[in-house]
């Protein structure tokens, strides 16, 4: 673990839906270059951490701090453009958009940070050519496809493609906002084995050839426990345990959590 | 050279074609509005105190429209950001019929006498087309710029394009607010071709008019809004000629045979397209093309296709 | 007055009710703002008066009616007929738009059935103004109204009976929609197509139905609107059609008790601004009431249910 500050913070947070307490005083930190796992039977509240982190939902209460600063009050957007990149366990891409295009979506908000530059780009390079920053962003969204293995399918609208292709289309659109930290809810969900075989690969090179941090929800066990430097447990919308893989593995508490939802661990 | 008649014609096509270009834009974020009518009674009004109260140039009329309709515009399209769907259409729906509503009221420009003497402007297809020709190549920029893919996002799931750091807040603002410029720029056209508006003219058939040009045009791609004001505005005007092209129909082809003699006069007299018969035909022909391309005539993806063949395999 | 222009917001209210009922059922089953449902609402009253006329025209049907009412000592039974008449002609059109313009349309584009809709709405117009011509027609005054003083206030027996029979209908749908196994069938296809499907309900028939029903109440809402203006026009669709779509807003989307509640109140607010404001703050008043909502409770005045678009 590297002693500069932790990439991710979360002081307290608690969220609630009506008399439902969805996330109860939530207490953790995610490391820089890590790949941190958040496990829990369902209804443990991890897809709400995330909509949490992301901004898509304000929590009662606890504060999230994002390197170190303060992000309570920041919208999805800006959180985005800080470095805070999601993809949806129910996929979320822009089906009228092909593939390509999913992911330069993403590069919207970087590159142009106000609508006046984005309207300026729009109208007044030349009529007829892309522009040398649409080249760029096409160029970069590539290199990403390319990266993912899915470069062959660029020009394929996002609705015509294969289910494990879309999971892939989803990370490529966080990677291309250039992310500090992605939040990945059950990219292995619907996977066959060698997808997820692949998808364990990528995660893995991620983390170590472009130092990307990743915060994982996931079901399947055997690629959390072999993929994580580091674990935390919910349940019930609390935290129970949180350790290395091996230590929390052991933790009879997450055992007694994992068996009382008749669940496998 | 073109008579009065077909001025006249091209000038209502021109306004109908900017309005519809006014559903358009906000229409790409996925906002629906029912109120475009409304702008144009803004515009309308606003341009007319600059040129008839006033006594001011036509061009600081139309640029008077375009402004105040803009404000107006981010003053409805504030509170619309929160809104969606139904409950939109409904919110625009209201504004309009707030706007007759003042129309009708307001002393200064007639109540409900109407708003008269507005000045007709000369050379006004030149203005109309003028605007076009710019509206077309903003569209013809947007749709292949980064915004343009940012506004079918926001279309596609707004919350998802949000979390992948679009403001969304703002380029719907600005989508909303210049489209209501634009609407107010048909509306200041209007009135300086009728000479007269009141609150009636910028009712609601006026607004569902302009939503039907772009759903039935297709709302993926600015050839939408263009083909379907060509379809539905030039289509009631083309059912009256089709006496005109049966006259063409040699006349040896009938004249031996009477069951030929009596299809055609049978035929003749119901191709007697005025009025309501017009309107019926045109109702049929809106909802055949519903049931066959709800997603309108033109698409995206449609385009896509096209380009793609044209430019060999992609550019 | 007041109390007499309670009765006039009373009776306004009534129509308004009867439409925004039908919108908020159609809209419950398919999310689709029926945009004809106004015209439906004006051929009801087209209805009506042609069976008026037809009845006191032929000779033979006049006397048999008039004998009808002498034996029962009873008058007005031509009402009975134009409205039994216009809910079967408005319940035939109520289906003939299901089969024409909604079945036929995917839904998958939310806004080509409301397109489809629109062009049904410009094709019954226009029949209408063919058929009829465009210009007002007077309702024949086929009862003489009897006039009852109660206190300071003056009520005909037409008021009356408008009123018993919208109050009537209303309270039978209501009965329809909470206590029958086809108004739980509406409920649970309110909620969900798939749900409904899954628990055995023929969404396909509801969606019929619901299209019938609301039909026959809007044409049953044009007679007695004919009725207590005395005239009727091809035109007179447009504006119930849009301040019933205000009542089902401030009802609540899908909420029916909610629509008839708010098409009274509505209908009250209406009379009374127009006699005590002027007519033209009358719709500012509507359409402001009608964006409060949207902006800050748009779950409805009453706030039972939430209808996701």
């Amino acid at each position: 673990m590297s002693a500069a500050a932790p990439i991710l913070q979360l002081d307290g947070i608690t969220k609630k839906f009506g008399g439902f307490t969805a996330l109860s005083d939530v207490h953790f930190t995610v490391e820089e270059k890590v790949i941190h796992a958040v496990i829990g039977p369902n209804g443990a509240g991890k897809t709400t951490l995330f909509n949490v982190i992301s901004g898509m939902f304000g929590a009662e209460a606890g504060s999230l701090l994002f390197k170190g600063e303060n992000i309570d009050r920041a919208k999805p957007h800006k959180r985005a453009n800080m470095g805070i990149a999601r993809t949806f366990q129910n996929i979320r891409l822009f089906e009228d958009l092909s593939v390509l295009e999913n992911v330069q979506v993403s590069q919207h908000g970087r590159h142009f940070p106000s609508i006046w530059s984005a309207v300026r780009h729009a109208i007044f390079h030349a009529p007829f050519s892309r522009g040398a920053q649409e080249i760029e962003m096409e160029d970069y969204a590539m290199e990403l496809l390319e990266f993912l293995g899915i470069a062959h399918a660029r020009d394929t609208n996002a609705a015509d493609l294969a289910f494990g292709e879309r999971r892939l289309v989803e990370i490529a659109r966080a990677l291309a906002a250039n992310p500090a930290i992605m939040l990945l809810d059950e990219p292995a969900a619907g996977m066959n084995p060698s997808e997820t075989e692949n998808l364990d690969e990528i995660l893995t090179r991620l983390r170590d050839e472009k130092g990307i941090t990743i915060l994982l929800v996931e079901h399947d066990m055997n690629l959390v426990m072999g993929l994580s430097d580091y674990v935390t447990v919910l349940n019930f919308g609390e935290k129970i345990a949180e350790g290395a893989p091996e230590a929390v593995q052991s933790d009879p508490d997450v055992i007694a959590a994992y068996l009382g939802t008749d669940e496998e661990i | 050279m073109l008579d009065a008649y077909q001025e006249s014609l091209l000038i209502f096509f021109g306004i109908n074609l900017i309005a519809a270009f006014s559903f358009y834009l906000p229409f790409k974020t996925g906002q629906v509005s029912l109120g475009q009518a409304g702008f144009m009674g803004v515009g309308a009004y606003a341009a007319g105190i600059i040129t008839t109260k006033l006594g001011l140039y036509f061009p600081l009329g139309l640029a008077t429209s375009a402004v105040v309709s803009a404000i107006v515009g981010l003053m409805v399209g504030f509170p619309a950001l929160r809104i969606k769907g139904i409950y939109l259409l409904l919110l625009t729906l209201g504004f309009g019929q707030i706007v007759q509503v003042v129309a009708l009221t307001w002393d200064y420009t007639g109540a409900h006498n109407g708003f008269q003497g507005i000045p007709k402007q000369d050379n006004l297809l030149l203005y109309i087309y003028g605007v076009l020709v710019v509206i077309v190549l903003f569209f013809f920029r947007l749709e292949r710029s980064s915004l343009g893919r940012a506004m079918v996002a926001i279309h596609g799931d707004e919350d998802a394009a949000e979390v992948m750091g679009i403001d969304i807040v703002r380029i719907k603002l600005f989508a909303f607010s210049i489209g209501a410029a634009f609407a107010g720029m048909a509306g200041c056209m209007f009135a300086h071709m009728t000479t007269y508006v009141d609150s009636l003219t910028f009712g609601i058939l006026l607004a569902v008019n302009i939503l039907m040009f772009v759903v039935v045009g297709g709302g993926t791609t600015f050839l939408g809004p263009i083909v379907g004001t060509i379809g539905l505005y030039f289509l009631p005007e083309m059912l009256r000629t089709l006496r005109e092209w049966m006259e063409l129909i040699p006349i040896e082809w009938t004249e031996n045979s009477e069951f030929l003699t009596s299809a055609y006069d049978w035929l003749y007299d119901f191709f007697d397209f005025e009025n309501e018969k017009r309107w019926i035909a045109y109702a049929i022909i809106i909802i055949l093309m519903m049931i066959w391309r709800p997603q309108g005539l033109m698409s995206r993806d449609l385009v896509k296709r096209w380009g793609r063949r044209l430019t060999g395999s992609r550019a | 007055m007041l109390e007499q222009q309670l009765i006039n917001g009373l009776m306004l209210g009534a129509s308004y009710a009867m439409v925004a009922i039908g919108y908020t059922l159609i809209f419950g089953v398919l999310r689709l703002l029926h945009f004809a449902h106004g015209e439906v609402f004006m051929l009801g009253a087209f209805f009506g008066l042609q069976i008026v006329i037809y009845m006191t025209g032929v000779e033979v049907v006049a006397a048999a009616i008039m004998a009808i009412e002498s034996f029962l000592d009873v008058k007005g039974i031509l009402l009975f007929f134009a409205i039994f008449g216009a809910m079967i002609g408005t319940g035939i059109i109520g289906a003939l738009v299901v089969f024409v313009a909604v079945r036929p349309v995917d839904n998958k584009f939310p806004l080509a059935p409301l397109i489809s809709t629109i062009g049904v709405t410009i094709l019954i117009q226009n029949v209408t103004i063919m058929v009829f011509g465009g210009t007002l027609r007077s309702f024949p005054a086929s009862i003489e109204p009897v006039r009852y003083q109660i206190g300071d206030l003056t009520i005909d027996s037409v008021q009356i009976f408008i009123l018993v029979t919208a109050f009537a209908l209303m309270g039978s749908m209501w009965y329809l929609i909470e206590k029958t196994r086809i108004g739980r069938a509406i409920r649970a296809t309110s909620e969900s197509h798939e749900t409904a499907a899954l628990l055995g309900v023929n969404v396909n028939f509801i969606v019929l139905f619901v299209f019938i029903l609301a039909s026959c109440l809007a044409g049953v809402a044009g007679v007695l609107d004919g009725v207590k203006n005395s005239n009727v026009s091809p035109f007179m669709g447009l504006e119930v059609a849009v301040k019933a779509l205000v009542c089902m807003l401030l009802g609540g989307l899908g909420n029916i008790v909610g629509a008839l509640v708010a098409g009274f109140l509505l209908g009250t607010v209406e009379i009374l601004s127009s006699a005590y404001l002027g007519s033209g703050l009358r719709d500012f008043l509507t359409f402001s009431i009608l964006i409060t909502i949207l902006l800050f409770k748009p779950t409805g005045l009453f706030g039972t249910r939430v209808v996701r678009d």
